[in-house]
């Protein structure tokens, strides 16, 4: 897949303090790519710097192959970073009226399938200034959304929110990311719900990105496992074998088994060892989170 | 696509309270200040040539009133010393028309846009330039009609008024532009009232005036002071042509100031447009 975004050695000082530094990330096309990292980190710095919001010490920018300069991308982008930034005394319309004549989009029907996107289309003449937060910030994804954005940059929209406004923000940028085709770059700090959606991930912390990875690397390098522990070991250890075909599987001690593959399909184990007539006394599934291997990688809490 | 940002600009700028209190203002002085020259003999007394003599201030007042034609009108609105308010207006509704995206952070949606920066300093100055024309327009008209409730013809001096209220623009342009300076680079509401606050008063003139009185230039720098060029500019027929004793500003003398400072604060307002970080 080809590269819609990357980043080489990109750098923001304040002062003497390095708010991001030498920062390399990658965004294959139609991704949906989450930002990782606790408050400070540098997620901002990095999303506001790819928005052209602010410049960069040293560094670059890549889009599609092509070296960013001056901050003028070379792709159409829509961000949503901070704040809303909306007209308060107008109505959701109006606000995304402003920005499409001022990008050509007069179509019909044009802001009534952005409104329908982010489900504002009943908000009528009701004042930007007197939606609620989830709403505010749906209205903000949709201004983001005026030009077909082939990137979308979200930086932590989901905060403050309650679950089901956080599963209705997910359920749209899914949506988005499947029938707009917009690659979506999203910061976020409640990482288990970005563990639901993104296809690709960013740890980054004290301004530098540690690690990429994609979720298939996320599944595989998990400590997730499920112990079994029972006096007729060998048995069990030989029923997976041949029965799930599982060959990452570890003795510890004389009645204990770790095994490391088929978590997802630990119904299936139990079922197999019950059908078997084998004597389980404890069987445990571990199933590390996101959060668990951002914590394993950053030594510390998330904020 | 320049067109576009300006039609969305236009648009704006049409819905934007600050324009209609502004512009209502402004009418509520000339109200104020039409009552008061109908009945206030000192204004009619300076207006008399050579002195009122042996008049009567009934009469007085009555040869008085038929002199207070559009230019007597303008000329207070845009040269008393002190007041200028027509300037003060529209710098005040100039500071809040700039400052509005940054201050609600709509901008941020729009910088990823190619040129974005350009178009946004052309598109928003047009549209002031606009609005300033507007402004203008219903401001003439109100004077037209004060005019005419004093019982006096409407007759305008195209030949005088058009050179003068040309004059004012590009004051109130170079204004816009000393504005978007403040909001581009401090980039808050404040800043920016602020700012049209103090210039449209002319504190420059205040500072210029303190500055001469050390006397370390060889020169007076408060004649190159451009509000205070503006407050003498001459309109004949206005109450500063009577007032005023010393020789009257021309063009020659205003419009290098004024168009200097208008590509002056153009050039750094698009510098720090493209410099400083947005901190919306």
């Amino acid at each position: 897949m080809s590269e819609l975004l990357s980043t080489s050695k990109l750098s923001k000082r304040y002062g003497k303090k390095f708010a991001l530094h030498d920062a390399d990330i990658h965004i294959p096309q139609g991704e949906i790519y989450g930002l990782i990292g606790r408050n400070g980190a540098g997620k901002t710095t990095l999303l506001k710097l790819i928005n052209s919001q602010i410049t960069a010490t040293s560094g670059e920018i890549h889009l599609k192959g092509q070296k960013m300069r001056f901050g003028v991308p070379t792709i159409r982008i829509g961000a949503l970073v901070e704040s809303p930034g909306l007209y308060p005394d107008c109505s959701a319309r109006e606000n995304l009226v402003y920005k499409a004549i001022a990008l050509g989009h007069n179509k019909p029907g044009y802001i009534d399938r952005l409104l329908s996107i982010v489900e504002l289309s009943d908000t009528g003449k009701k004042k930007a200034k007197q939606f609620s937060l989830g709403m505010k910030q749906r209205l903000s994804i949709a201004l983001a959304l005026v030009d077909d954005p082939e990137l979308l940059i979200l930086d932590e929209p989901i905060n403050g929110m309650d679950p089901q406004g956080i599963k209705d923000i997910r359920e749209m940028l899914v949506k988005i990311n499947r029938e707009m085709g917009a690659t979506i770059l999203i910061s976020s700090h409640i990482l288990d719900e970005l563990a639901k959606f993104a296809t690709r991930y960013g740890i980054i912390k004290d301004g530098k990105v540690l690690r990429e990875f994609t979720r298939e690397q996320l599944e595989q390098e998990n400590r997730s496992d499920i112990r079994i522990e029972s006096p007729q070991i060998e048995q069990i250890e030989a029923a997976l074998r041949e029965g799930m075909a599982f060959t990452r599987m570890q003795r510890q001690g004389d009645n204990t088994l770790l095994v490391q593959e088929g978590v997802e399909r630990h119904e299936q184990v139990s079922r197999l060892l019950f059908d078997k007539g084998l004597y389980v006394s404890q069987f445990y599934v571990r199933h590390e989170s996101l959060e668990d291997y951002f914590m394993g990688l950053t030594g510390g809490t998330v904020q | 696509m320049m067109g576009r940002y300006l039609s969305m600009d236009i648009r704006r700028m049409l819905r934007t309270r600050s324009l209609y209190i502004s512009m209502l203002v402004s009418l509520i002085f000339l109200a104020f200040f039409s009552i008061a020259s109908y009945f206030v003999t000192g204004i009619a007394s300076d207006m008399m040539p050579g002195g009122h003599g042996p008049l009567p201030p009934s009469e007085m007042l009555v040869q008085a009133r038929k002199m207070m034609n559009i230019n007597y009108f303008l000329g207070f609105f845009f040269t008393l010393p002190g007041l200028r308010l027509l300037h003060m207006l529209l710098a005040l509704f100039a500071a809040g028309f700039l400052s509005k995206e940054h201050h609600t952070g709509y901008l941020k949606n729009m910088l990823s846009i190619p040129r974005m920066r350009e178009k946004w300093l052309v598109s928003k100055m047009v549209t002031l330039l606009l609005a300033s024309l507007l402004f203008y327009a219903v401001f003439l008209l109100a004077c037209m009609i004060t005019v005419l409730l004093f019982g006096n013809a409407v007759e305008i001096a195209w030949g005088q008024v058009g050179p003068f209220m040309g004059m004012q623009l590009s004051v109130d342009m170079a204004l816009f532009a000393l504005i978007m300076l403040v909001v581009t680079v401090i980039q808050t509401k404040t800043a920016a009232v602020i700012s049209a606050l103090m210039l449209s008063f002319n504190m420059q003139g205040l500072l210029y005036l303190l500055l001469d009185q050390i006397g370390f230039l060889p020169f007076r720098l408060r004649d190159y002071g451009m509000m205070n060029l503006a407050g003498q500019l001459s309109l004949p027929g206005s109450l500063m042509s009577f007032l005023s004793e010393g020789e009257p500003v021309t063009a020659a003398r205003l419009l290098p100031l004024s168009l200097g400072w208008l590509a002056v604060a153009l050039l750094l307002s698009w510098l720090a447009l493209r410099r400083v970080d947005y901190k919306g």
